[in-house]
This record gives C-alpha cells, structure tokens and sequence, in this order.
C-alpha cells in the first residue's frame, strides 16, 4: 500500500498523533479498529499465536482477543495500517480459520480529514481517500 | 556420564534444547505427557521446561540387577513454528539418577544427557468449526540423535514416526497419539531402565481427556484458564514389555505460559525386561515467545 505521506500537513499530524498515542501496549480506545472473525481459537495459548502475528504487521498498534466468540479486535496505526489482505494473511499465518474480516470505516475519513484533501494531493497517494473525499484523480 | 563428557552448566545448557522423549508434551490446552496437534505460528517458538521425578523398582530378572531406580529429569524441548502447518521441535533430558541394588545395599548415583529428539510436526489436517472448536491431525516424523551419554543413551540415531489429534470442543478437549521409534541399535535388554534402552522398537500409546474448569465462558477478558485432565500413557516394546500409565493432571495457561502438574500411576503391566513403574511425578512451565 502507498503511503499517505506525500502531502507534508498529513505527515506531521499523522506522526504527531501516534506519538500522543504512544507505543502498542494497552489497547487505544480512539485508534481505527479492523475487526475479525476467527474459529479454531481452542485455548489462551494458542490464541497468542494470533496476537503474534498480527503484530508484526507495520501499522498494527495493539491486538485484542475475544476467545468466546471468536473477536480479533486490531487497533490500527493512522498511518500506513496494513490491508485487508495483510490481516487476513496473518490470520492463516497463525493457524486459524478466518470467516469475516471488517476494515475501519473510520480510516479514509479520518485520513481525509488529516490530509485536508480539497487540493487531491493526498487522495492521489493513497486510493481510500478517493471515494471519502470524492477526489477525482 | 554428563558429569565426565560434559560439565553440569553443559548438561543444563543441553537441556535448554528439547525434553525427553518418553514424555513429549505440547502446549495450548495440549496434555502434558504426549504430544498434541498444535504448534507455535510461524517465526515464533515455545519452551516447554519439565522436572520428572521417576520411581522404578526392578524385581524380575538377574538378582544383582534388582532394585530401585530414582531418576531425576529435567527435560527441556523447544518447538520452533516453520510454516503454519509446519514445526521443529528439539527434546532433550538430562537425568539425575540413584539405583540401589537389594544385594549387598549397593547403592549407585549417576548423571548424564539422553539422546536427543528432533522430530518434525506436520498438520495436514485442520477444521476450525466454532470460536473456540476445532479439530488437528498431525504427522511426525524424525530421530533420537545419540548422545553417547551411556547408560541414558542406547548409542543410536532411531528414526521415529507418529500421528496426534487434538480436538477442542467447548471445555472439553480430546488428544490421540501413536508414536513408533525404530531402534537400529542398544544393548541387550537385561538391565535397562528406560523404554528405547535396549534393541526393542517401542510403540507408544497415548489418549488424554481434558476439561476446562474455569472460566466457565471465554470472553474478552479471559487472561488465563484452569484445566483438569486425565491422560492414559503407554508404552510398548517388542521385546514384549508392556505398560500403561494413567496420569490425572492440573494444568494453568495464560496467554503466553503455561503451569503443569501431573502424577503418574501404573494400571497395567506385563514386564519382564524394564523395571516397574511405581509413580512419576510431573512439574512443568511452558512459555511461548
């Protein structure tokens, strides 16, 4: 994925805001959240194997894991989070089925938001703005 | 002996390898005295540390061979994640041993390094049917490397195969594992304390029924479970030794260790070469990282 960062006003507040927010730990409340379905979760250790590989990923903050129902909650980075493909990836890296994966809806308003996209700059690098800020590019 | 081919710091270091191979464990709701289909993700490993307390009474065979053995046993095994559906483990003991012999109040103390096992772990098979359900198969395959640690080795590099099931459903969890170790050398039977010591193939057995006792329902805020389990451990030789053990076990797991207990008994036997088992006792720590 193309980083959002080719307008400098995104870059700034992009790594302003993540310093604010500090380092993966405890789970941010106001981070982009991407949540998935998973079964075969069998036990508290084996599900550290999902929490394993989620966070390798660039772009993933923090991991939560429902085990009584089968919810992977990942606080996501507000630049740069990695794609849908990349979680479901680490999903089955981990050993697990995945049945449903849900990005945040939240993503390409808030980097629209941060990247003040009247002048399409931003939408240019990085295509989830373009339908959030009906850039044409 | 360890204490002469290697030093102490050596064998305990030696021991940071793997466990034993009369008692492979596994971790995840796993039991703890056989392996299970589970395994760490790719990249990452579990350590699982065991301290095996083992009283065996040799009342068959030559006269001045019989006895009590008390083996001490630190068993160490590293599980390394390949592929998803891939894994490496190493298993190493180190054994304290004290044999005192009913002729004469003999009474004879020893130490030293086992052969190690690398095995390979195979998933072929897999069906994830719930949050927390889920259904494995395994194949394994691999080698005990001599140590030539003598008398905790039989001096050989014994090619090994075998299957493990794991099936969690709700708190309830079921475990199956055969495991065949084809002995290409040893020495005579007479005289051996553990299975694999002498020129005889060993088959092992196992089945483990395991119940989550608390929490009753996972949720989000779930750090850790307790399981009581109750495994069936055998061992046979083709030499004709036969025995299996039960084994009643407690077992904490949080989200990245483990804490095992386990007490072993005899339920049935037919020995004439191997001493008898009285019982073993299991303490065990697994960590994943």
């Amino acid at each position: 994925m193309e980083s959002p960062h080719s307008c400098w006003q995104c870059s700034s507040l992009v790594v302003a805001n993540e310093s604010a927010m500090g380092v993966a730990g405890s789970f941010p409340e106001n981070a982009p959240v991407a949540t998935l379905w998973v079964t075969g979760l069998g036990c508290p250790l084996c599900a550290h194997n999902i929490d394993q590989q989620l966070k390798e990923l660039p772009g993933v903050r923090a991991v939560r894991v429902d085990l009584g129902n089968g919810k992977v909650t990942a606080a996501l980075a507000d630049s740069n989070p990695p794609t849908k493909d990349q979680l479901a990836r680490a999903i089955v890296a981990s050993g697990f089925t995945l049945t449903n994966i849900q990005m945040p809806e939240s993503m390409s308003t808030v980097l629209c938001g941060l990247c003040s996209c009247e002048s399409c700059q931003c939408a240019k690098s990085d295509s989830r703005c373009q339908p959030a800020c009906s850039c044409r590019v | 002996m360890c204490q002469i081919r290697f030093p102490l710091p050596a064998c305990l270091l030696l021991s940071g390898l793997g466990a034993a191979v009369n008692s492979s464990h596994s971790y995840g709701q796993a039991p703890i005295n056989q392996d299970a289909a589970t395994q760490p993700s790719p990249g990452h490993a579990t350590l699982i540390e065991q301290f095996r307390f083992y009283s065996l009474d040799l009342d068959a065979g030559r006269r001045d061979a019989r006895g009590q053995t008390r083996d001490a046993i630190l068993l160490s095994r590293l599980d390394y994640g390949l592929t998803k559906d891939l894994s490496l483990s190493l298993r190493t003991p180190v054994v304290f041993r004290r044999r005192s012999y009913d002729l004469g109040d003999r009474v004879e103390r020893d130490q030293g390094v086992g052969d190690v096992t690398a095995l390979v772990k195979w998933r072929f098979y897999q069906d994830d049917a719930g949050p927390v359900n889920t259904t494995r198969i395994s194949l394994l395959g691999g080698s005990e490397i001599r140590t030539g640690d003598a008398p905790f080795t039989n001096d050989a590099y014994n090619p090994l195969i075998g299957l493990a099931l794991t099936r969690v459903s709700g708190r309830h969890g079921l475990n199956a594992n055969v495991q065949w170790t084809f002995t290409t050398a040893g020495v005579p039977s007479e005289g051996q304390i553990s299975p694999g010591m002498s020129t005889a193939d060993v088959f092992r057995y196992n089945g483990a029924y395991l119940y989550r006792l608390a929490p009753v329902e996972y949720s989000a805020d779930t750090a850790g479970a307790w399981y009581a389990m109750l495994e069936a451990n055998g061992v046979y030789e083709t030499n004709g030794d036969n025995e299996l053990l039960l084994s009643p076990g407690l077992m904490y797991e949080a989200t990245r260790w483990a804490l095992e207990l386990s007490l072993q008994v005899p339920v049935w036997r037919d020995l004439d070469n191997r001493p008898e088992t009285e019982y073993v006792l299991v303490a065990g720590l697994r960590f994943s990282w």
